[in-house]
């Protein structure tokens, strides 16, 4: 069979000198003997055209006359149609930009990914959902995905520079959860180290108190430890938890414990994303040595009013947002209070009765967060946001016991209150389709005072008061002034640039007296405001200057590289510490696997001297200093990974950190910080080291969902001064860890959650035997003989928290959610801490005895939103 | 009724299980841990050789301090070794005959004859008394109850490694008419409000006086406060103070100095645990030793 010509590759000669094209096109079709179809609308009218054709191809024909036109011809079935090429002139590369945002309340979706359909070109918005991809001209398909939303499919005809919004839509149910970013199924593997918290299913799993809490989300990230039940606050890597810079929407925030770390001061209602950046650092990220917690909050429901209200065992919360000016501006403002406070009263003032004593505790913490989010022009959005929490305990206890002629009164008064503020003005401008900036002034407080006051009255004969009586204040105080800029000149690269400068002002004081001090007359109680008054805190200042350039290469489909420099200076009194700390990373994908490395040089001119024992809890945050440099560390991670596909991913890493300068605490009781005393150079400076390696392993679509990881973790400290000098554990460090997190759909109505977790025991200090010593009385006594720092490991850590949930729609609401479940399931009693007590059974001896906190707890929390 | 029963359980288990102990007895394999021997010397330049012997106090065990009677012990002191005898009436091991020497080495073993305990030995070097070459002493305070007393030492030979406990001790007189009855209760300067600042000087939790590391002094005068602690009546007064340098050896101080910062914390429980240490080989406690020089200054 004879193979057909295509019309267009029929060879003709022909020539044509300033005819119309329309009757050049009837020419050619009565010539070439095909059919040439077009519409005298579409063709130009006056112009004309002169060709001269030596036995050449019509579609060559119809090129050279069409050249200079915004025509071309299109095969259809067997004859050629001249229509309009809407790409012709349109520059080969264009940008497509905009913002990535939840569909129902307008709300930006930070750090969401774009990619075109073929996953050949791709980026991920920036911290406010912008993005800005540079592609071919012509007809794209465009696909963007976010951690708890549908996935959305767009199709462009890209024939100029273009602004679009892309809307991603919540999911309702469990179709496809994910657990973390690398549930995403393209491969969207970050550079970095960087675990994405599955914010949107925090309230599926089991919360203590019925508060969902991001922090714990965290705890359940391979490489973060904690001490038993969130004590101990967070440990990256083997570092300690002043290492982590802990945001809130982009704003250090110094505590973010409540309740001594039980509950986090991130509001769950108004969280909108959260990240730990765990491994080496891009060099946009600087002031801390081992880790970035980076919790946004919402900007505001821009379509419609809109609210929530949650109670749970712990707490109330109640979220309201909505539109100031639809699709442009918003408001939130979120409450939160513990409730509990008359059951705290009660319960205590009925244990204190059951053990002959008087007296009751009182506790409570709130949280208030708002935010008001105002689009000035097309270009520039204003956001203003303002957070307060606090923590306020009181507990009074009195007893009186008789032994023969003997008598005690006791009386036992503690009291803290402490909290943050964060307040944030800041300008996000898009200068250009590809030019990024935002512009911040920032102010972060955190006031905390604790008192303790002990005194015992011995009468017999005569009468001998005994008491002690310790004031611990802090007073940090951050003014920041913040500029980073994003410039993206295309899909393939990225570079951040910016400046940073802030004034740090700290207060720290502690004071202790005892009876010896004689700061007051026989029975006169020590009040606060007495120790208020000799305590003169030293005034600490430090200015901070710090600056970056970063950039993000896609050298070709399988290399993607992030190279820059962190550059950061601080003046304390007399000196000025400099550092150039370089960053670099780099990941290879291939198919569905990928590898990668990086490097960082961290410093933090931020120390923080905490104790670990009991007591008053004391978080001595400081600048550097005349006498204090500032911390550093060098941070080296490798991992390899595969997205195995239907939704299963499994990669290793392992990382390796050194820490030089890093502060500990001096053994014994802490020293007076006062004015006058020379505390400074009691605090112990030394070194560290940290190694480990992790496994993940998940799948994170369909019914069932689950994550589970392993980690083994050595971090160990060296102090001159500690220790005898020699090298001991960290105090947070596990040597194994497992966790395992779980999420099954029941129905279209009710899920159901399981998480596990399992830890080695964690180091502590403990006596092992005890030794007589003899008082200036000449009275021989006992104290515990301890030998090596942290040199016993506490039981090993487990827990499992298991919830159901149930959610559905109101008439009068949008939705519903019911949780109900278990924390610590099976009552395993995990020890906080251990202490010397007289035997219970011989009281001639003295045994150690482990203290767990957190029993099994049943958990319950209601919400819906409206 | 009776099908409600199983629904029942579920949460009475829970506020059972909620509400149960959660203070456990921690092994860890301390328990496991024997005792060891203890002992206690100060060595005194010009006086005899005094020692306690005692158990430490395993977990589980009795916390009545023992006092083995049945250790032998021997004490080297270069010229020749001799066995120190127990002496119930002190409830210490005593040597009459042997009398303490400045600059020269002692060391001693001590064995239990009827226990598995690890022996144990130590040395000591005594050192030579470096006694303060000037101070004054004034009152800052004609408050009766709160006497202030500001001392004021200047030490020679501060470059080297010496450790000083420094003891300002003052008799309280009664004036009679026209004498000055000299009173006999040796009064100890109390240093309860002294900062802790650990290394220059330091206030003893468990002991009269302060101790400091003479080379951290590097040869400058010292001055720190001090509280007499004693009411006075009218017709009493202080006319005079007593300091006694004791110029020690590291294990002396080391030992007070850590010890001190133990108790300390066992009093307030507000801070970390201290590795007390010991020069005691297989066992724990002090031998260690000092010279001792007292000069008399009047109160200005």
């Amino acid at each position: 069979m004879q193979s057909q010509t295509r019309p267009d590759e029929i060879k003709v000669t022909y020539k044509a000198v300033d005819e119309k094209l329309d009757d050049i096109l009837i020419a050619l079709s009565d010539i070439g003997d095909i059919n040439i179809a077009f519409s005298s609308e579409l063709i130009p009218v006056t112009e004309t055209f002169t060709i001269y054709a030596l036995n050449k191809s019509i579609g060559g024909i119809l090129n050279d006359i069409l050249n200079d036109t915004s025509l071309t011809y299109k095969l259809v079935g067997n004859q050629l149609v001249i229509i309009k090429d809407e790409y012709k002139f349109a520059p080969e590369f264009l940008t497509i930009s905009g913002k990535i945002v939840d569909r129902e309340s307008g709300e930006p979706l930070p750090y969401a990914s774009i990619y075109l359909y073929d996953r050949s070109l791709g980026t991920e918005a920036n911290e406010y959902g912008f993005f800005s991809l540079k592609l071919p001209n012509g007809l794209k398909r465009i696909y963007a995905t976010y951690l708890g939303y549908d996935k959305s499919i767009k199709e462009i005809r890209l024939v100029k520079d273009t602004v679009i919004t892309v809307g991603l839509k919540p999911q309702a149910s469990l179709n496809e959860v994910l657990i973390v970013d690398r549930a995403l199924d393209i491969p969207s593997e970050k550079i970095s180290s960087t675990d994405r918290l599955p914010v949107d299913r925090i309230r599926s799993i089991a919360a203590l108190g019925g508060e969902p809490d991001v922090l714990r989300l965290a705890h359940l990230s391979s490489g973060v430890t904690t001490g038993a039940d969130g004590f101990g606050g967070l440990n990256v890597r083997g570092g300690s938890s002043d290492q982590n810079l802990m945001l809130l929407d982009g704003v250090p925030v110094y505590n973010t414990g409540h309740a001594f770390g039980l509950f986090s001061v991130y509001n769950p209602n108004i969280i909108k994303s959260a990240e730990i950046l765990k491994g080496s650092m891009p060099a946009r990220f600087g002031g801390r040595l081992s880790s970035i917690m980076d919790v946004r909050t919402k900007d505001g429901n821009l379509q419609k009013a809109a609210g929530n209200i949650s109670v749970g065992v712990v707490a109330l919360n109640a979220t309201l947002e909505g539109p100031i000016s639809k699709d442009a501006s918003s408001y939130i403002v979120s409450f939160r209070r513990t409730i509990v406070d008359p059951f705290i009263k009660n319960i205590t003032e009925y244990i204190n009765d059951i053990n002959a004593r008087t007296g009751q505790a009182s506790y409570y913490y709130y949280d208030f967060n708002g935010k008001i989010n105002l689009k000035l022009n097309d270009k520039h959005r204003l956001i203003m946001s303002y957070y307060r929490g606090a923590d306020v305990f009181g507990n009074n206890v009195t007893s009186t016991s008789s032994q023969g002629a003997l008598t005690n009164e006791e009386l036992k008064s503690d009291e803290w209150d402490g909290g943050n503020n964060v307040a944030l003005l800041r300008l996000n401008s898009k200068l250009s389709q590809n030019l990024f900036a935002k512009t911040s002034v920032y102010f972060s407080n955190y006031d905390y005072n604790s008192f303790t006051y002990n005194r015992i009255i011995e009468t017999d004969v005569n009468e001998n008061i005994f008491y002690s009586a310790g004031l611990y204040e802090s007073k940090i105080q951050d003014f920041g002034v913040k500029l980073d800029i994003d410039y993206i000149p295309n899909a393939n690269h990225i570079v951040r640039t910016g400046i940073h400068a802030v004034r740090h002002d700290f207060s720290p004081g502690l004071i202790t007296f005892n009876e010896g001090d004689q700061i007051v007359e026989g029975r006169d109680p020590v009040t606060k405001r007495i120790v208020e008054a000799l305590l003169k805190e030293p005034q600490l200042t430090g200015n901070e200057l710090s600056a970056y350039v970063e950039d993000e290469i896609n050298i070709n489909e399988h290399f993607k590289v992030n190279v820059g420099v962190h550059a950061n200076a601080i003046q304390t009194n007399s000196n000025v510490y400099t550092s150039i700390q370089p960053r670099a990373g780099l990941l290879y994908t291939w198919k569905k696997l990928f590898a990668k490395m990086g490097y960082s040089r961290t410093n933090q001119y931020l120390h923080l001297i905490s104790n670990t024992g009991l007591g008053i809890p004391i978080d001595v945050w400081i600048p550097s200093s005349d006498q204090l440099k500032p911390e550093q560390a060098n941070i080296y991670n490798a991992g390899l990974g595969v997205n195995i596909g239907n939704g299963y991913s499994l990669d290793v890493e392992g990382y390796f950190k050194q820490f030089e300068n890093i502060v500990g605490i001096q053994e014994g009781a802490f020293l007076d910080i006062n004015e006058g005393t020379d505390w400074q150079s009691a605090i112990p400076v030394g070194s560290g080291e940290a190694y480990g390696f992790e496994a993940n392993i998940s799948k994170t679509v369909g019914q069932s969902v689950w994550q589970a990881n392993y980690t083994y973790s050595k971090s160990m400290r060296t102090f001159e001064e500690l220790n005898g000098g020699r090298p001991f554990e960290f105090r947070f460090n596990r040597d194994h860890q497992f966790k395992f997190a779980f999420i099954r759909k029941i129905n279209s109505n009710a899920e159901f959650s399981l998480n596990w977790l399992f830890g080695s025991g964690n180091p502590i200090t403990a006596p092992i035997q005890l030794q007589p010593y003899i008082d200036n009385k000449g009275i021989q006594r006992l104290l515990p003989i301890y030998t090596e720092k942290n040199n016993q490991l506490l039981p090993e850590y487990h827990r499992l928290d298991i919830a159901f949930s149930f959610y559905g729609d109101f008439s009068w609401a949008d939705k519903w959610r019911f949780t109900l479940g278990l924390y610590n399931a099976y009552n395993r009693k995990n020890p906080a801490y251990i202490d010397i007590q007289k035997d219970r059974d011989r009281p001639e001896t003295f045994s150690l005895y482990q203290y767990s906190i957190l029993p099994v707890l049943p958990t319950a929390s209601f919400s819906i939103s409206f | 009724m009776r099908k409600f029963y199983p629904l029942l359980i579920f949460p009475l288990a829970i506020f059972v299980l909620s509400i149960s102990s959660c203070v456990d007895e921690y092994n860890g394999g301390i328990n496991d841990v024997e005792s060891n021997l203890f002992i206690f010397a100060e060595l005194e330049a010009g006086e005899q050789l005094e020692l306690r012997v005692l158990k430490t106090s395993a977990f589980g065990e009795s916390t009545n301090i023992q006092f083995p009677e049945d250790a032998v012990v021997i004490l080297d002191f270069g010229a020749g070794s001799a066995r120190i005898l127990y002496d119930a009436s002190k409830d210490m091991y005593c040597e009459e005959l042997i009398t303490i020497e400045e600059n020269k080495d002692y060391s001693i073993d001590v064995t239990l004859e009827r226990s598995s305990l690890d022996d144990i030995t130590a040395s000591t070097t005594v050192p030579v008394s470096k006694g303060f070459e000037t101070a004054a002493i004034f009152k800052s305070s004609n408050d009766l109850d709160q006497l202030e007393l500001n001392f004021s030492i200047a030490f020679d030979d501060m470059q080297l490694e010496d450790y000083y406990h420094v003891l300002p001790y003052f008799y309280i007189s009664k004036i009679v008419g026209t004498d000055t009855i000299v009173g006999i209760e040796k009064n100890y300067v109390k240093f309860g409000s002294l900062p802790r600042d650990l290394d220059n000087i330091n206030s003893l939790a468990h002991r009269d006086g302060v101790i400091f590391n003479g080379s951290s002094i590097d040869g400058n005068e010292i001055a720190f406060k001090g509280l007499a602690g004693v009411t006075l009546e009218s017709d009493e007064v202080i006319e005079n103070i007593t300091i006694e340098t004791r110029t020690t050896d590291m294990s002396y101080f080391h030992y007070h100095k850590q010890l001190s910062k133990q108790i300390l914390l066992d009093q307030t429980n507000l801070g970390e645990p201290v590795l007390v240490g010991s020069n005691v080989v297989n066992g724990y406690g002090l031998f260690g030793s000092f010279s001792k020089d007292v000069k008399i200054m009047i109160l200005q």
